[in-house]
Formats: C-alpha cells, structure tokens, sequence
C-alpha cells in the first residue's frame, strides 16, 4: 500500500536525474523510495482533565520502541527484549535505552512539534549489549547501537540522555538532506548531534541555560578516567584530561581548528566550535536554550535548504537567515546568534 | 624459508572516531622468536585492497594500521565495518601484545610495592598504550 503525497514515479524520475542543481532533490527521493512506505498505525496519549466545568482530552503522539539485545555479538538487530507496551525488565541497560528514547522523542514534540526521527512517527529502534568491551555507541541509518564499553574506561552508554539523544539526532539530521561525515560539514553533523543531545537533557531536568552543565557524556566514564564527560560546550577542550587518553582535543574558536585526515577529517574535534558558538547565543539569550536558539538551528537543520557539503560558514549565515525569517532581521536573536559566530571565528565582523 | 637475518618488525593501529571521538593507539614490535608468525599476520592483509565503501553511519570507528616489516612499508585505513577476517586478527594481536607488556610492567612494579593494588582482574592500562 502506498500512503506516500508524491507517487513513485516521479520519486524514481527526480532520483534519476543527473542535472546539478537538483542533486540534494534527487538524493531526498532517492531516500524516500527505500523507506518503508506500508501504512503504520500511529500511536498517541490521550490525556483527561477538568477546567473549570469542561472536560479537557488532549492527544499528543507516542513512540514506538523496541529494545533489541545483541548478547555481545555484533549481529543486528538481536533479539527483541522489550517493546512498547511491555513493562521495564531485569536488565537495567535495556530500560535506560527505553526510557532514553521516550525522553527524546518527547523533547522533539513538545520543542519542535516534530514526531520522531522522520518527523512521521517512524519507530525507534535501539540495540543494547552490541559486541564485546564494545567502546561505542552509534547510529547506523536505521538503529541506535549501544555497546556495554571495556568497563576501564566507559561503563556503558544508555545512562545518559544526551548519548541517547545525540543519536537520534544523527537520524534526524540524516531524514533533513543529510551533512556528509567528513571535514566541516562533518563536524557540523557531529555538533548538531551535541546540540541536541544536550538540549534535551536540560529539557528533561527543566533548565536554564545558565544553569546546565553544557557537558556530553557526563556519567559515562569510569572512576578511574580524570574527567567529566566527553565534552563541553561551554567549554570546549576542557572536558577530561587524563593520563591514559590524553587532553579533550576541541577547539573553542577557528584559532585552534584542527587539520587532519584522522576521525574523517576530525569530525569530533572541530565539532568543538559550532558547539560554542551555539552555547554563547544559548547564554547570551538566556532561559530555556531549546526555546531560543534550539529553535533557530532546529529549523534551519530540517528546512532542507542545507547543502550536504554545507561548512561552518554556510551552516552561521543560515542561522542567522532563519533567525532574520522567525524574529526579524533587527532583533536580540540576530544580534546574539552573529556575535557568537563571530567570537569563535567563523563570521568575521560586519560579515553577515 | 630460513632468513639469515630477520628484520625489524612493527605494528602500529591507531583508533580514531566513534561517539567519544577519542584516539587510542596500539604498537607491538614482536621480538625475534614471534617475528615469522607476525610476518604472516602482516601479509595475510589485504593492504593494496582494502575495501572502503560505506562507514556505516555516524559514530564509527575509523582504523589507521601501519606496518613495517624492515623496509616494506604498509599502510591502510580500514572503516570498522571493514574490520574483519586478517585485519582483525592483526588488531587483536597487537592489542594483546601491548597488553602482555602491561602485564609485565605491572608484574614488575607489583613486585617492588608488594600487595599495593590486591588481586584485581585486568587492569586499565591492559587495552591502552601509556
């Protein structure tokens, strides 16, 4: 059954076409021809009260999870241990990476009206216990992997939200145009990931700007690791320093951006910068930092106008765009998002 | 296959990537009774074919192998979803060798402050290069 809006023909003539102008078009229907188009039932919450002399129900969607166990293989997606309407089980991995995903999934509704990954309430799906001493998590274009770490360094990954959360977001970034994993536009796609993860825990423990940690990964390391998390943005660089695995390696601002063909072109190291920029607009306008700027780089993440090969230049003046378009071109929004890209050296001056 | 003289053999395996983006590096330069069943490992790689294709998504490991075996250079960046069969085998032993002189040094350094750390299992340091 096909519920798509465009019939697949003209998806199949658009994803065939060589002409330039249409390449990212072509890659978007390209995209939307493998996914799963069968019709999906869709869940929702429905909530009761009373105001006043009036009965009050609200719906809001609901995800659709399933917690898959790889048993310390590295087969996906293992076996299903845990779906939706199941209650928590014994293993504490698996509800953490439920009720992660639960956590995120709310965020991008109540933030962003957004209903998860695509934006069409696909189902999330994760895999825990992938591999052995496994010291990683990531997402594979169709799942969240969640390995158990060597127990030396990372105890594991479910425990934190923003690891959770920056792994949707990857698929999220991916469902809007995609940011190809390689230099700057990989480092863009890298702090987006960040950006969000972190918004979405000061979203869960309803905070401020000035009053979260800023940190990725907090709670992840061993005891035995000197540091906090695996990064700042307040603070880029500044996140652990150790012994066995060295300084964070981040920059803060363009002075310190990183040349190398290790980690695709560094992709986890200069993510540093766009991650502070963001924090100082967050900082500068101050409250909820998923109200204010998180709305600016939501949308100018999913307008699908982004190049795929977008650098960090591109990537500032199309915030300030979408700023100019939500607020007006002389508001505070403006203001603070050009200045926090100029103080970390991607817009110069007077540059727009 | 007797060689008169064996030559300097080293393994280098850098990690790059993955969701913490932290670099970790392996180096084994097997002394001379390993040196043949090393030179195996090394030539059973496919270094001049290493297939790249897809990384397979955000947050994957990137593997960076260098080996030399006297003055044959190799050199090769293996995507994680890559990392199968000889590649494997040769990170493994690496990893392990490295691991193996941990124990020694940790043996050692148990020996001069006696019961300082008890009977713990593995010790941190066993995976990484100090």
């Amino acid at each position: 059954m096909n519920l798509g809006i465009v019939p697949p023909f003209l998806l199949d003539r658009i994803a065939a076409t060589d002409k330039p102008h249409l390449a990212r078009a072509a890659r978007a229907a390209a995209h939307t021809l493998v996914a799963p188009r069968a019709y999906r039932p869709r869940r929702s919450t429905l909530e009761l009260s009373v105001d006043g002399g009036t009965l009050v129900a609200e719906t809001a969607p609901s995800p659709d999870r399933t917690i898959s166990d790889a048993g310390g293989t590295e087969t996906l997606p293992g076996t299903t241990v845990r779906t939706e309407d199941q209650p928590p089980v014994d293993d504490a991995t698996v509800n953490q990476a439920f009720d992660g995903l639960g956590i995120t999934f709310e965020f991008y509704w109540d933030a962003y009206r957004r209903e998860s990954i695509d934006g069409n309430g696909l189902p999330l799906d994760a895999t825990v216990h992938y591999g052995r001493d496994y010291d990683n998590a990531f997402w594979n274009g169709e799942r969240m992997v969640f390995g158990d770490g060597d127990g030396d360094v990372f105890t594991g990954f479910t425990g934190s939200i923003s690891v959770i959360a920056h792994e949707l977001t990857h698929g999220i970034t991916e469902a809007s145009g995609g940011l190809d994993y390689q230099g700057q536009s990989g480092a863009l796609n890298e702090s987006i990931s960040d950006v969000f993860g972190v918004l979405t825990e000061q979203y869960h423990l309803g905070q401020t700007a000035e009053q979260a940690s800023w940190l990725v990964g907090a709670g992840i390391f061993s005891d035995q690791v000197q540091g906090s998390a695996l990064r700042s943005l307040k603070a880029p660089g500044t996140a652990y320093d150790d012994d066995v695995l060295g300084k964070d390696p981040q920059p803060a601002t363009m002075a310190g951006y990183v040349q190398t063909t290790e980690d695709n072109g560094g992709v986890h190291i200069n993510s540093g910068i766009p991650n502070h920029a963001f924090y100082l607009a967050a900082i500068a306008l101050g409250g909820k930092a998923w109200q204010s700027a998180g709305l600016v780089w939501y949308k100018t993440v999913t307008a699908g106008t982004l190049p795929t090969d977008a650098d960090f230049a591109a990537f500032a003046n199309a915030t300030l765009a979408t700023a100019e378009a939500e607020y007006g071109e002389q508001a505070k929004e403006v203001a603070a998002i050009r200045t926090a890209w100029t103080q970390v050296g991607v817009l110069s001056d007077g540059a727009d | 296959m007797e060689q008169t003289e064996q030559p300097i053999i080293s393994v280098t395996v850098v990690r790059t990537g993955g969701f913490a983006g932290i670099r970790r590096q392996w180096r084994a330069q097997p002394p001379e009774p390993e040196r043949p069943r090393w030179v195996m490992l090394i030539r059973q790689c496919p270094w001049e074919a290493v297939e790249h294709g897809d990384s397979g998504g955000a947050d994957r490991f990137v593997w960076h192998i260098e080996a030399h075996l006297g003055d044959d250079d190799h050199r090769a960046e293996v995507p994680e979803t890559r990392l199968h069969g000889p590649w494997r085998d040769l990170v493994a032993e690496v990893q392990s060798f490295e691991a193996g002189r941990e124990d020694e040094r940790e043996g050692a350094n148990e020996a001069e402050v006696e019961g300082a750390n008890g009977a713990e299992g593995e010790g941190r340091g066993l995976r990484t290069e100090r």
